[in-house]
């Protein structure tokens, strides 16, 4: 299943879905992953290497890519970084990772900031 | 034009956060609030948490949790401290209690959700569910016993949850006359109502034969319902312990050991740890006893007024409609999300 969308990738000629770079780092993960599939530590070593010099806001693109690749164990271990990454984050920060817009209506965001305000402190500056 | 994450995607990669970051998050958008607050995210958190904590167990990562309340002058707070397998405990998170709770005890906790009430007054009729990882509560008036003589009466309270239909779940029974007598009620939060019922559960046969002056306490003990019945003999303080075998099957009860307590002199007794330890707070300290090898290991917590073990670290996203807690004292020393990547 994996293999037939990276056929699928190359025949296309216009493919905005997935960048070179994005593939030389996706791509050669399924390999990776049957060599040393047994071995969970090692894989985890290998990823983290792997994404060790990546900015959080890359990870977007390298989300859509497995997305697209339908590559679920690269996905999974994406969104397990990603998580991680915007963890102590704050609101405008993920807005903008996410492409999200806030749509409340006036005064609601204000409502639910305080009424929560504990969970404001301690959030790393943008 | 930068292409956005899927919503799926973005579900996915919340359902992996920590409760303080979710909560926050709900400002992000509309949409992320309504996720957030979801019934079915919610749970899918919970049983989330729930799997990645048994499995740090079943590795050997970790022997579980023990939560207590302390007390001082000023108020109470509740605390989470994780067993490493050495024996020391390190600390996880510290909550204050909102002082109206002072008047009440914790009584049982599951999956995140506290229960507390008084049983001096009025046997628990006034109940708190508190989630202090979400900062809410609610209170709930049970059915108020002050027509009986309530000298002779005691009752008990548990928490639950039932995962087939997501709902947490109080029991609560009051007995009258030593037992000869019982009432029960179920209190369901997702319906937030209370409802009678009656269900009997045969104790072991003869276990109170020639049996002076004992009390006993039910638990769970490595994953079966157990019964302590401790009483006062010739030979000093005894502990019998019945286990369950096959759960609500009378005849399966079976006789597991017999222990001399001496340890429970003067002492309280608080439930098991998932390897069949009791939680004991004696003239000693606060304890727990392998009641194979009699063994007693003192715990390193300087006191406590409630102890408890609980297998996972109890972070919840359920909203209680009671009210919010502003002023609540929170340390969170180190977020057991932590250990996903």
């Amino acid at each position: 299943m994996k293999f037939c969308t990276v056929k699928q990738y190359f025949d296309d000629e216009n493919n905005n879905n997935v960048t070179n770079g994005i593939a030389t780092t996706v791509i050669p993960l399924p390999n990776k992953h049957l060599k040393i599939k047994a071995n969970n530590k090692e894989m985890e070593q290998y990823e983290q290497e792997l994404l060790r010099n990546v900015m959080p806001q890359e990870l977007t693109k390298l989300i859509l890519a497995a997305n697209y690749l339908n590559f679920k164990e690269a996905l999974d271990f994406f969104c397990r970084t990603v998580a991680n990454a915007i963890q102590n984050k704050s609101v405008d920060y993920v807005r903008k990772f996410f492409g999200l817009e806030s749509d409340f209506e006036p005064g609601e965001e204000e409502k639910l900031c305080k009424e929560f305000a504990w969970s404001f402190e301690g959030v790393d500056e943008d | 034009m930068r292409e956005r994450v899927p919503d799926d995607i973005v579900e996915d990669i919340l359902g992996q956060l920590p409760v303080k970051s979710l909560t926050r998050f709900r400002c992000v958008s509309k949409s992320c609030n309504s996720i957030i607050t979801g019934t079915t995210f919610i749970n899918k958190h919970l049983k989330l948490n729930l799997n990645q904590c048994e499995s740090l167990i079943s590795t050997n990562t970790r022997s579980g949790y023990l939560l207590y309340a302390t007390k001082d002058k000023n108020s109470s707070s509740l605390c989470t401290v994780v067993c490493n397998n050495d024996r020391t405990l390190t600390q996880v998170s510290w909550f204050e209690m909102p002082s109206f709770f002072d008047e009440c005890n914790i009584v049982d906790f599951c999956n995140g959700l506290f229960c507390l009430a008084s049983y001096e007054k009025e046997l628990c009729h006034i109940i708190y569910l508190w989630n202090p990882s979400v900062r809410m509560f609610k209170k709930l008036l049970a059915t108020p016993f002050t027509d009986k003589d309530t000298r002779h009466t005691t009752s008990v309270m548990g928490l639950a949850y039932n995962s087939q239909n997501n709902d947490f779940k109080i029991l609560r029974i009051v007995t009258v006359l030593d037992g000869q007598e019982a009432e029960a009620e179920i209190y369901s939060l997702s319906a937030d109502s209370w409802r009678r019922f009656f269900r009997e559960i045969m104790l072991p046969p003869n276990s109170l034969d020639g049996v002076r002056g004992y009390f006993g306490e039910l638990a769970l003990f490595k994953g079966s319902l157990a019964v302590f019945i401790i009483s006062n003999e010739h030979q000093g303080i005894l502990c019998h312990i019945w286990f369950m075998k096959e759960y609500g099957v009378a005849e399966s009860w079976t006789k597991k050991y017999r222990v001399q307590t001496d340890w429970l002199c003067n002492g309280d007794f608080f439930g098991c740890t998932n390897n069949g330890e009791l939680l004991i707070k004696n003239d000693t300290g606060l304890v727990s006893i392998d009641p194979e090898s009699q063994n007693q290991n003192i715990l390193a917590i300087e006191d406590a007024n409630w102890l408890a073990f609980s297998a996972n670290s109890m972070e919840s996203l359920v909203l209680l409609d009671g009210g919010f807690l502003s002023s609540q004292i929170v340390t969170v020393i180190s977020s057991d999300f932590g250990h996903i990547v």
